[in-house]
C-alpha cells in the first residue's frame, strides 16, 4: 500500500504577483525549488493563509533568486498578491520519509530548513 | 550489573543447567557445527546437499506454495541434482513472502513455528515465521560465532545495539534477570551523546565485557570518543561488527580505539548469522551447513569470483516458513578461495551494502556508500551524514558538523559530486544536529527513496465552454480532437479552472465529437462551470522521474487547437 506523504514544504511565502492573465500556475523562485525538492510541473496544494483558500496546482521555474511566487492564471482569483502561503508537495511511498521543509523571510529568500521532527 | 557473574560459574553451571532445563541439546549441537567447520570442502558439501534436498522434499510435500510452484514450473525434486537444477526454482522475495504469508507456512503439524519480524529499516517492516527448532541451532550457531573471536559461554558480551531506551518496566525486568544470567549488558544506540557516551564508558569498565557487538556506524562515534582515552580497562578482547556495511576507515578507528581485532559477521532477522570472520580476516565464512549462499547479478545469474552481487539465501534449517532462494536486498563479493585458517567453510570476500541503497544518477551509474564514505572524508569536519536521494537527478546531503566544519567546503564538495554523478546534478545541504536512524537503530547512509510524485502532463489552456447540461452524471465533455492533442484519456481525472469566477472543479472527462469544438460541462460541475466561462482543463500524473512530458495546448475562442505551448513566468500568452 502507497501512501500520500509530504515531500516539500515551503513555509510562510508571500505572494508577489497574482495576474489572471498570465499563463501557467505557480512560479517559484528557482532556488527555493531546488532546496524544497520541488520539480518543475510538479503538483502543489497551495494554502492561503490570508485568506482560507487551498488550491492545487503546478509549478513554473521563476528566476534564481528572485524570491519570485508569483499566481498565475485562474490561481489568481484565489490567492491575492501579498498573501501568506504555504506550499506543499506529495509523493506516494510505502516507508516513511523526511520532507523537505524550509522556511522563508518576507522577501522569499530562504531563512531555514525546518527540523522533520519539528514540524 | 553492577555486581556481574563472573564467567566462569555461567560457563559452567547457569549456562548448561539452564540448557538442561530448556531440553534443547544445544551444547551437542555447538560441538557438531564446531565439527563441520572444520570438514573439507567437499564434505561440507555433501553435507550441505544432502540437508537441502530434504528441505526440498519437506517443502514440495507440505508447504502449498512450494507445492504449487513446483507443478506449475513443471520441477520435481528428484530432477533436482546440483546447483544449475537448483537455480531453476525462481526467487522468494519480500513481496512473495508479504503476500503468500499463508501459503508459505507447512501443513505438516510437526512442525513448530515462532512469530517475528524485520526492524523495517528500509521501509515496512517484514513479518514471518521462524522454525522452532532451529532456535537452539541459530544459537548454538551465534556460539560458534564469538568462539572464532576469542569469547565462550558466560563471558560478557556487551551489546552497543538498537535498543529502544523507553522499554516498559515489565519487558525490562524480564530483560534484567536474562541478561543477568547471560552476562549481557546492552547500550542503546538511540543517544549517542557526549554525556551517554561517557556514562557508557564508565559501564562498560565497570561491567567488563569479553567482547563488545554493535552496528559499524555506532561504533565509529563511539571509538571516536573514545579514541585517545583509556580503554584497556575494559578487558575486552575482540569487537563484532554486524547490521550495517563495515568501512576500512571504521574499521582502523574501531581497532586504534580499543585495541582489540574487529570480526565483521553478517546476518539478518530472518537467517540469524549467516557468515563470520575467522581470526585471519580476510573475508567473511559463510555457514554452509545452515545455509545456501548464493550471489546473483541483476539478472539473477551467478556471478564470478571478485564481482558484487545480491545475496541469494535458502535458510536450511525452516523447514516451517521455509525461505528457498530469498532475495536479501544485500550485496557481496563472491569469492572462490580457501581460507588459510584451514576450515573448509567457502567465503565470501565482503559485504556490501544494501542494492537499493545507493545513488542513481539520470545517465544511469550507480554510486555506492562507499562514494559517500570516502567523500564525507575529503573535507574535514564532518562528524556524520546522510545521502537521501528523492528525485532522479539530486541528492540530499545531511551532515552534523563538527568543530573543523566550514561552510565553504559545501562547494568543494558539490564540485567532487558534480564531477561523479554529471554537472547538472543537483545537491542539497542540509546542516543537522542529528541522523535519524532506522527503527533498529542502524544508520543508512544512503537512502534512495526516489517515490512518485505528482506532475501535469496535460493542459487545454484558454478554452470556452460551449455548453451545460445539468441533468446527467457529472462530468466535462471535451472535443476528442483536443483530448488527444492534449494526451487526456477517456474518464481521466481533470481539474478544470475557471478563469472567469476562480471556480476550481474536479471531475472526469468524456470524449466528444470529434472536431466539433465542443466543451461541455455536465451534472454538478455545470453549477460551477457555465457556457460561456474561460477555463484550463488540467490533467495530472504520479511519475518517479521529476520530469514528464507535458502536453500543454493553446486553443482559440472556437475551441480549436493553435498550438503547444511552454509556460513563461510573468508573461500573458499574447506576451
Amino acid at each position: 500500500m502507497k501512501r500520500m506523504i509530504l515531500k516539500s514544504l515551503i513555509h510562510g511565502a508571500v505572494v508577489k504577483e497574482a495576474n489572471i492573465d498570465y499563463v501557467g500556475s505557480i512560479t517559484i523562485d528557482e532556488e527555493l525549488m531546488e532546496k524544497s525538492g520541488l520539480s518543475e510541473n510538479e503538483t502543489v496544494f497551495v494554502v492561503d493563509r490570508s485568506n482560507g483558500n487551498r488550491i492545487y496546482t503546478y509549478v513554473i521555474k521563476g528566476d534564481r533568486g528572485s524570491g519570485m511566487i508569483a499566481m498565475n492564471g485562474a490561481a489568481a482569483h484565489r490567492v491575492k498578491e501579498g498573501d501568506v502561503i504555504d506550499i506543499m508537495a506529495f509523493v506516494l511511498s510505502e516507508g516513511q520519509i523526511n520532507p523537505l521543509a524550509i522556511e522563508v523571510n518576507d522577501s522569499n529568500g530562504f531563512l531555514r530548513n525546518i527540523d522533520s521532527d519539528r514540524l | 550489573m553492577t555486581f556481574p557473574l563472573p564467567p566462569f560459574i555461567v560457563r559452567n553451571f547457569v549456562y548448561p543447567l539452564y540448557r538442561g532445563f530448556r531440553q534443547d541439546n544445544l551444547l551437542r549441537t555447538l560441538e557438531e557445527l564446531e565439527r563441520n567447520q572444520w570438514l573439507s570442502p567437499e564434505e561440507l558439501e555433501d553435507l550441505q546437499w544432502g540437508r537441502l534436498k530434504a528441505l526440498l522434499a519437506e517443502v514440495t510435500a507440505h508447504v502449498p506454495y512450494y507445492r504449487d510452484l513446483f507443478r506449475e514450473k513443471g520441477l520435481s525434486v528428484d530432477d533436482i541434482e546440483g546447483p544449475a537444477d537448483f537455480r531453476r526454482i525462481p526467487f522468494l522475495t519480500k513481496d512473495i513472502v508479504r503476500g503468500e504469508s499463508k501459503r508459505l507456512v507447512t501443513e505438516n503439524p510437526l512442525r513448530k513455528g515462532f512469530a517475528s519480524s524485520t526492524g523495517g529499516s528500509t521501509g515496512a517492516p517484514l513479518y514471518f515465521y521462524g522454525d522452532e527448532a532451529s532456535g537452539p541451532v541459530r544459537r548454538a550457531n551465534t556460539l560458534r560465532c564469538y568462539r572464532w573471536a576469542g569469547v565462550d559461554i558466560g563471558d560478557r558480551q556487551a551489546f552497543l545495539w538498537g535498543t529502544s531506551l523507553n522499554i516498559p518496566l515489565k519487558k525490562r525486568l524480564i530483560d534484567g534477570v536474562k541478561h543477568f544470567f547471560n552476562n549481557i549488558l546492552y547500550l542503546s544506540t538511540f543517544d549517542l551523546s557526549t554525556e551517554r557516551m561517557e556514562s557508557y564508558l564508565a559501564q562498560l569498565k565497570r561491567f567488563r565485557p569479553a567482547v563488545l557487538t554493535g552496528y559499524p556506524s555506532a561504533l565509529e562515534q563511539f571509538a571516536r570518543f573514545c579514541r585517545g582515552k583509556d580503554t584497556k580497562g575494559i578487558g575486552l578482547r575482540a569487537v563484532v561488527t554486524s547490521g550495517e556495511e563495515l568501512f576500512g576507515h571504521q574499521r582502523e578507528l574501531i581497532e586504534e580505539a580499543f585495541s582489540v581485532p574487529v570480526f565483521n559477521r553478517y546476518g539478518s532477522r530472518e537467517f540469524s548469522n549467516v557468515a563470520h570472520e575467522c581470526e585471519v580476516h580476510r573475508g567473511l565464512h559463510v555457514f554452509s551447513d545452515l545455509y545456501f549462499v548464493e550471489v546473483v547479478d541483476e539478472d539473477g545469474e551467478p556471478v564470478a569470483p571478485g564481482e558484487t552481487g545480491e545475496l541469494v539465501i535458502t535458510d536450511l534449517t525452516n523447514f516451517y516458513m521455509p525461505f528457498v532462494r530469498y532475495r536479501t536486498g544485500d550485496l557481496a563479493v563472491q569469492s572462490d578461495r580457501l581460507c588459510e585458517c584451514g576450515r573448509g567453510l567457502p567465503l565470501i570476500e565482503k559485504i556490501e551494502g544494501r542494492r537499493l541503497d545507493v545513488v542513481r544518477t539520470p545517465s544511469g551509474q550507480v554510486v555506492g556508500g562507499f562514494f559517500w564514505t570516502w567523500l564525507s572524508r575529503a573535507v574535514p569536519g564532518i562528524a556524520r551524514f546522510q545521502i537521501e536521494q528523492q528525485r532522479l537527478d539530486g541528492i540530499i546531503f545531511r551532515l552534523v558538523p563538527g568543530p573543523e566544519w566550514k561552510d565553504d567546503y559545501k562547494g568543494v564538495l558539490e564540485e567532487k559530486i558534480k564531477d561523479n554523478c554529471g554537472k547538472d546534478f543537483n545537491v542539497a545541504f542540509i546542516i543537522t544536529d542529528d541522523i535519524l536512524l532506522t527503527a533498529s537503530g542502524k544508520v543508512r547512509i544512503v537512502m534512495s527513496n526516489i517515490n512518485e510524485r505528482m506532475l501535469i502532463k496535460s493542459k487545454i489552456h484558454k478554452a470556452f465552454i460551449t455548453g451545460e447540461s445539468s441533468g446527467e452524471v457529472d462530468c466535462i465533455r471535451i472535443d476528442e480532437e483536443l483530448m488527444s492533442l492534449a494526451g487526456i484519456s477517456r474518464f481521466e481525472k481533470v481539474l478544470v479552472v475557471d478563469m472567469t469566477n476562480g471556480e476550481r472543479v474536479e471531475t472526469f472527462a468524456v470524449e466528444a465529437e470529434r472536431n466539433s469544438g465542443i466543451i461541455e460541462t455536465c451534472g454538478d460541475a455545470a453549477r460551477h462551470i457555465g457556457k460561456g466561462d474561460e477555463v484550463s482543463i488540467m490533467a495530472f500524473a504520479w511519475s518517479r522521474n521529476s520530469s514528464e512530458e507535458f502536453k500543454n495546448i493553446l486553443v482559440d475562442r472556437s475551441n480549436r487547437f493553435v498550438r503547444y505551448l511552454t509556460d513563461q513566468p510573468g508573461k500573458t500568452i499574447e506576451e
